[in-house]
């Protein structure tokens, strides 16, 4: 994913949106949607909580916009959807009265009524969904922005606030927890077919 | 932002990238484009206020022109009014004497002749220059 001179491009699309133009508020949802959502994702219970975050802190950045450094709107803008995200989970925890993921709940879909784990791994989203939800937040964020949004280490460590050698760190740290779930529920997946 | 010391290819060969393309939110076009219809909605209220806003900044020349206009031709009607109020009723006589003074002095006619301006006598030839030599 090349993303050589994003800020430039950001910046010409801020500068209108400050001015009201619904194209490039468009464009600028369209670019940064993808890695909003993995920020949203990485601190949220689930895929459609995550959307909301992403919503509404699009929204949030728009009312704000006058506050944000043009050619720096990726990192603003990811901020603004970390702490939204990091609210959101606040509040879902008061609304439970226990954090899901501290509870072993973090499980990528709710309420399922026990009908067992095997019955949410119907697809492989539902199995990622579910091997990322294991993850601890920091090194889910650092999986979803350098594997799916494509992020660069140095732009991760900025972005996250950790080092690079950090950054990378959390990576490989993911990348084999998550291996290791997805093996794992692949093998019980078999062991239930059998 | 992609940095010079970022060696994606060399850190973490031990572990594979795992394809999380299942997870990302834009791979089904459709519902992307729901979900950014919903965003734009969602700031429609934001956009407008800020378009508002923008139309007003560039309305200020034209509420300027709006005003200066007829400020301006207030100030004109008025001045029109006081001079018309202060200039001399039409038809009414110049002191002829006091013009050709003025001018023999403006265009120095030598004194002695002035006298006979002054007096609107049209003096003969010969007095004339009677006042030029005794003027030399």
């Amino acid at each position: 994913m090349d993303r050589s001179g994003q800020g430039s491009d950001d910046a010409a699309l801020v500068l209108r949106a400050r001015e009201g133009n619904a194209g490039a508020f468009e464009a600028l949802v369209r670019k940064h949607y993808r890695g909003a959502f993995a920020v949203a994702r990485s601190r949220v219970e689930n895929a459609m909580d995550a959307e909301d975050v992403v919503q509404e802190s699009f929204v949030r950045a728009l009312e704000r916009l006058d506050d944000c450094d043009p050619e720096r709107f990726a990192g603003w803008f990811l901020t603004m959807v970390r702490n939204r995200a990091h609210n959101a989970r606040i509040y879902e925890r008061r609304r439970h009265g226990v954090d899901p993921e501290e509870a072993g709940l973090a499980t990528g879909d709710e309420g399922d009524g026990g009908t067992g784990r095997r019955a949410r791994i119907s697809g492989l989203r539902d199995a990622l969904e579910e091997a990322v939800a294991t993850l601890p937040p920091v090194q889910r964020e650092i999986l979803l922005l350098h594997d799916l949004e494509g992020f660069k280490h140095a732009e991760i460590a900025e972005t996250v606030g950790v080092s690079v050698g950090m950054s990378r760190y959390h990576l490989m740290q993911a990348r084999r927890k998550m291996r290791d779930e997805l093996d794992r529920d692949a093998l019980e997946v078999q062991g239930h077919g059998s | 932002m992609a940095a010079e010391n970022d060696h994606d290819t060399h850190d973490i060969e031990d572990v594979e990238p795992i394809d999380l393309s299942g997870l990302d939110p834009t791979a089904d076009r459709a519902r992307f484009d729901l979900a950014v219809a919903r965003v734009v909605e969602a700031a429609r209220f934001e956009l407008a206020k800020r378009g508002r806003r923008r139309q007003g900044f560039s309305a200020i020349p034209k509420l300027w022109g709006r005003v200066a206009w007829p400020a301006a031709a207030a100030v004109a009607l008025t001045s029109v009014a006081v001079l018309r109020a202060n200039a001399p009723a039409i038809g009414a006589t110049i002191d002829p004497i006091s013009v050709e003074e003025e001018m023999a002095l403006a265009v120095g006619v030598p004194e002695a002749l002035a006298g006979w301006v002054e007096a609107t006598e049209s003096p003969v030839l010969g007095e004339i220059l009677v006042g030029w030599e005794e003027e030399r």
